[in-house]
């Protein structure tokens, strides 16, 4: 029964670095079939407070994932730290599966800490994992997530995106005035910071595939144009400015062009725009509406979102032969496609009987399921490996971030402190 | 003014062609074609007369009433929507025409559309849809006669909805195009 | 007045297409046809762009405002014409390009039935043949029918439950399974269920459910299995493992699950009655679960 964690209400209470923290986690739907594994808390074996409690945040980290369901402190009949004083019985008699085990030391000056981590596995009785890594004393957070990375990994198989980042924008309204931010955050939305800042809409951020740099919308000159910044510099430049709409910015899988929606031809219509030439070169051709494009890995195809058929409908289309073919049939509104990164997968946004959903398919077509239940989802993000999607919905009237697997068991929210949050994206990975 | 009439009987026959379909035989296009003739003959021949008759004076009341009603119609500056719609409702045909009249008449006077939507659907989405409804207007606007160069589009999307909240209410009164001069 | 009609007629036809294409092609700024007359007797149709405005407005006299009116009343006639005939022509490739959809599934569904049937049809043969040489092998008669009711499709329900029945009855007798056993076993089946390497997550359920025919994860294991058939897709496996689970595993933890998916099975399967039968039963059944509420908002293609 351990395992049922079906609707299971959790409001996680670490506030380490508050100060920072816009988006905080909440967990509603963990999956039937999470491994149970304990996080030990790490024994400190400095003389000094650590600016993180690592073990609370790979803890978070592995329950939000749904792939885990983790044992409370307070349930576990001793505290080891290392493998060796590890009684496997105990864990097993507890249900657990895998426990975590470390602790933390620092250098003389107490610049540095050394961060030793054992993962056991209970059936088998032996190490999976571990290692001795160190970082500064800023870093201890990315220290948490690049070890909840290893172990996401070492058992499910599967590479680890706890130390991926999401950029998202905010709107907060005071009064007549609107401020949009286009803010950069952690996977699990701490450490937040802004990188752009305007009274008027910022719209569509999009991750460069080497991760320095997100394209976007803004109407800051009161006009839609599209925007690339360096996430390091910060330094920001324009790269369209047509008449009509300029929306809907995507990078090519080698980052050389963009995918963007242009009406400047008469009506939305989707286009390649190669950065370093300026060149533009068409993609679609009708007078229905087609935007939101997105690029699959190869680079060979593009899925879009068009209502040449009377309804906002997704399609694909080779940009060989350019002959788009629609995939979806069901529904009277099935649009912003985005190719998960096999390419194997389209996560989009449908409408069913009155509620707009995230839902995913095969590329092809086929395997047609609704992944999300509440009203107005939209703005799906998968992210980098592949096993998570955030996307953009609606809580007590407020505009939230949700996450939700890709297979639909498990979910969790990323609700603001204030203001609207909207248009999530997931970063690649990092390194 | 034989020629405004003349006008009327091309674009009666037009629609007729249109509307029937392109066989038309040339006796069906001489019948359409006399009463205009008539009526043309009959206009020009007022406009020679130099003394105001009844009928040109009860013409002027109409015509200024005709243009306090037209500017009455120009106070609609707001046209709605029906969801994912972009076609222009037949209730704001009429003060579109109005406006398409005045910008006719002032060639320098230049206007902006913003097309908005209502939230839900995908934001890429509604901003085309936004730019669709405002496109739907703006061409209304040129087939009305008005120049290309006397229209802006601008779409929001769903950015700047003009009433807040997440029911119906608020929903049509955000599917909008604004008109602004 | 002939030679007027004349005219016309040659120039009706070339008016017809231009504001047809004009009308056709959105982005080309309004043209309109008019008339300018260098001197009012002597009138020849020009062809001109963008300036009807200017005529209009430089006729000063009274009755501009409703002739302005009902020119372009005619203009937006025909305009509002060509936007009902866009959505007409939009609507309609809808429909052309739904009807295709279905021409091609209803192809995939003859030819999948055929295979499915020339499949079984070897299997039987192969287990006529087969039958002499397992009496040799007592071990593997408990474990073939097991197999055979999953993988073989059988087209009646009732016939797999007498069989995981009677490939259950000789574990009971057996000795207690080690649940910890049991628990690591499940756990190595299902990672390859996580890792996405169907075809090894399929032997390793099936195997599983072959060890622990009455175990605490055996309705698990075949939820999963019919979860791995759907993606492969083998509709028709995945159709008999929900339906295990559904009828042979009454309250278990999958249940509400299973059902939904089973439902999700039938539609794939082009079954919308069954499909509809079990989304409802789903709903009805546990009102409060996930399951419940994707059986709402699933949407059975019909």
């Amino acid at each position: 029964m351990l395992l049922f964690l079906f609707r299971v209400f959790l409001v996680s209470a670490f506030c380490v670095q508050a100060v920072y923290a816009e988006l905080r986690i909440e967990i509603t739907k963990g999956s039937d079939d999470a491994v149970p594994i304990a996080v030990v808390p790490f024994t400190n074996r400095t003389n000094l407070a650590l600016p993180a409690d690592i073990a609370r945040i790979i803890d978070a980290n592995l329950l939000r994932s749904g792939d885990f369901v983790t044992l409370p402190t307070n349930k576990m009949l001793s505290l080891p730290d290392k493998s060796g004083d590890v009684y496997f019985r105990d864990w097993k008699m507890l249900g657990q599966s895998f426990v975590l085990v470390g602790q933390v030391s620092s250098d003389a000056a107490g610049r540095r800490f050394h961060v030793q981590y054992e993962l056991m596995d209970v059936y088998n009785q032996k190490r999976v994992v571990g290692e001795l890594i160190s970082s500064s004393t800023t870093g201890m957070r990315q220290l948490a997530h690049r070890i909840s990375d290893k172990i996401y990994e070492a058992i499910t198989g599967v590479r680890g995106a706890f130390s991926t980042k999401i950029a998202y924008v905010t709107l907060d309204l005071k009064g007549d005035d609107a401020e949009y931010r286009l803010q950069l955050a952690d996977a699990d939305g701490q450490r937040s910071k802004t990188l752009f800042k305007s009274a008027k809409p910022v719209l569509s951020p999009s991750w460069s595939n080497d991760a320095t740099r997100i394209a976007y919308v803004s109407f800051e000159s009161g006009r839609p144009a599209i925007y690339i910044q360096n996430i390091k510099t910060g330094k920001r430049k324009q790269i369209t400015n047509f008449r009509g709409l300029n929306s809907s910015p995507m990078w090519s899988p080698d980052d050389k062009k963009l995918l963007m929606t242009l009406s400047k031809d008469g009506n939305a219509e989707i286009y390649s725009y190669h950065i370093a030439s300026a060149s533009l070169d068409r993609l679609t051709n009708h007078y229905g509406i087609d935007t939101e494009g997105s690029w699959s890995r190869d680079g060979r195809r593009i899925v879009f979102t068009s209502d040449r058929s009377g309804t906002p409908q997704i399609y694909e289309m080779d940009l060989v032969e350019r002959r788009p073919e629609r995939l979806t049939f069901k529904g009277r509104y099935n649009a912003r496609p985005r190719f998960s990164y096999d390419g194997e997968k389209v996560y989009f946004v449908h409408k069913s009987t009155r509620d707009y959903h995230i839902a995913s398919m095969n590329a092809d077509g086929t395997d047609q399921y609704i992944l999300t239940d509440t009203p107005l989802d939209e703005s799906p993000s998968v992210s980098p490996n592949g096993r998570m999607i955030i996307y953009a919905t609606k809580r007590n009237g407020k505009g939230v971030l949700g996450v939700v697997s890709v297979d639909g068991d498990s979910k969790y929210f990323l609700p603001s402190s204030h203001g609207e949050v909207r248009e999530p994206s997931w970063s690649p990975f990092l390194n | 003014m034989k020629l405004e009439a003349f006008k009327h009987g091309l674009a009666l026959v037009l629609a007729t062609t249109v509307l029937v379909g392109c066989e038309t035989t040339s006796t069906s296009d001489q019948e359409s074609a006399e009463p205009t003739a008539e009526q043309g003959a009959q206009t020009s021949g007022a406009a020679g007369d130099e003394q105001l008759t009844e009928q040109q004076l009860a013409e002027q009341k109409a015509q200024a009433q005709a243009e306090k009603e037209q500017s009455a119609m120009r106070e609609v500056r707001t046209f709605y929507f029906d969801l994912d719609q972009s076609s222009v409702k037949a209730e704001f045909r009429a003060p579109l025409a109005a406006h398409a009249s005045y910008l006719v008449q002032n060639p320098s006077a230049k206007i902006v559309l913003e097309g908005h939507c209502d939230e839900r659907g995908t934001k890429e989405y509604n901003i085309a849809l936004g730019e669709r409804r405002a496109n739907s207007v703006a061409q209304f606007l040129k087939v009305n006669g008005v120049s290309a160069s006397q229209i802006e589009v601008v779409s929001y999307g769903e950015e700047s909805p003009a009433v807040a909240g997440s029911n119906e209410t608020a929903w049509s009164k955000n599917r909008r195009v604004v008109l602004q001069y | 007045m002939l030679k007027y009609s004349k005219h016309r007629k040659g120039l009706l036809t070339k008016s017809f297409f231009v504001s047809l294409c004009f009308a056709l092609s959105a982005s080309v700024s309004a043209k309109t046809l008019i008339f300018q007359s260098k001197d009012n007797s002597a009138s020849e149709p020009v062809y001109e762009q963008e300036s009807g405005s200017q005529v209009q407005a430089s006729t000063p006299s009274a009755p501009v405002a409703p002739a302005v009116g009902q020119t372009s009343n005619i203009n937006s006639e025909l305009f509002f014409i060509v936007e009902e005939l866009k959505q007409e022509v939009m609507s309609l490739r809808g429909v052309v390009e739904e009807q295709a959809f279905e021409i091609r599934q209803l192809k995939r569904q003859s030819l999948d039935r055929y295979k499915d049937l020339d499949s079984r049809l070897q299997e039987m043969a192969k287990a006529r043949a087969e039958s002499v040489s397992v009496v040799q092998k007592p071990e593997l008669v408990t474990a073939s029918p097991n197999i055979s009711s999953v993988q073989g499709a059988a087209v009646v329900p009732v016939v797999v439950q007498a069989d995981v029945k009677s490939a259950a009855a000789p574990a009971e007798s057996a000795p207690s399974v080690d649940q910890d056993q049991q628990k690591l076993d499940y756990q190595n089946a299902y990672a390859y269920v996580t890792k996405k390497d169907f075809p090894a997550a399929v032997d390793a359920l099936h195997a599983f459910v072959e060890k622990y025919p009455d175990g605490d994860l055996t309705g698990n294991a075949f939820y999963w299995l019919g979860e791995v058939y759907l993606v492969l897709p083998q509709l028709e496996q995945a159709k008999q493992a929900f339906s295990i689970v559904v009828k042979t595993f009454p309250g278990h933890r999958k249940l509400s699950d299973a059902t939904y998916k089973l439902g999700v099975t039938y539609d794939r399967l082009q079954q919308p009655a069954e499909a509809e039968r079990y989304l409802k039963m789903v709903q009805e059944k546990f009102p409060n679960s996930t399951a419940a509420k994707l059986a709402k908002s699933y949407t059975i293609s019909r």
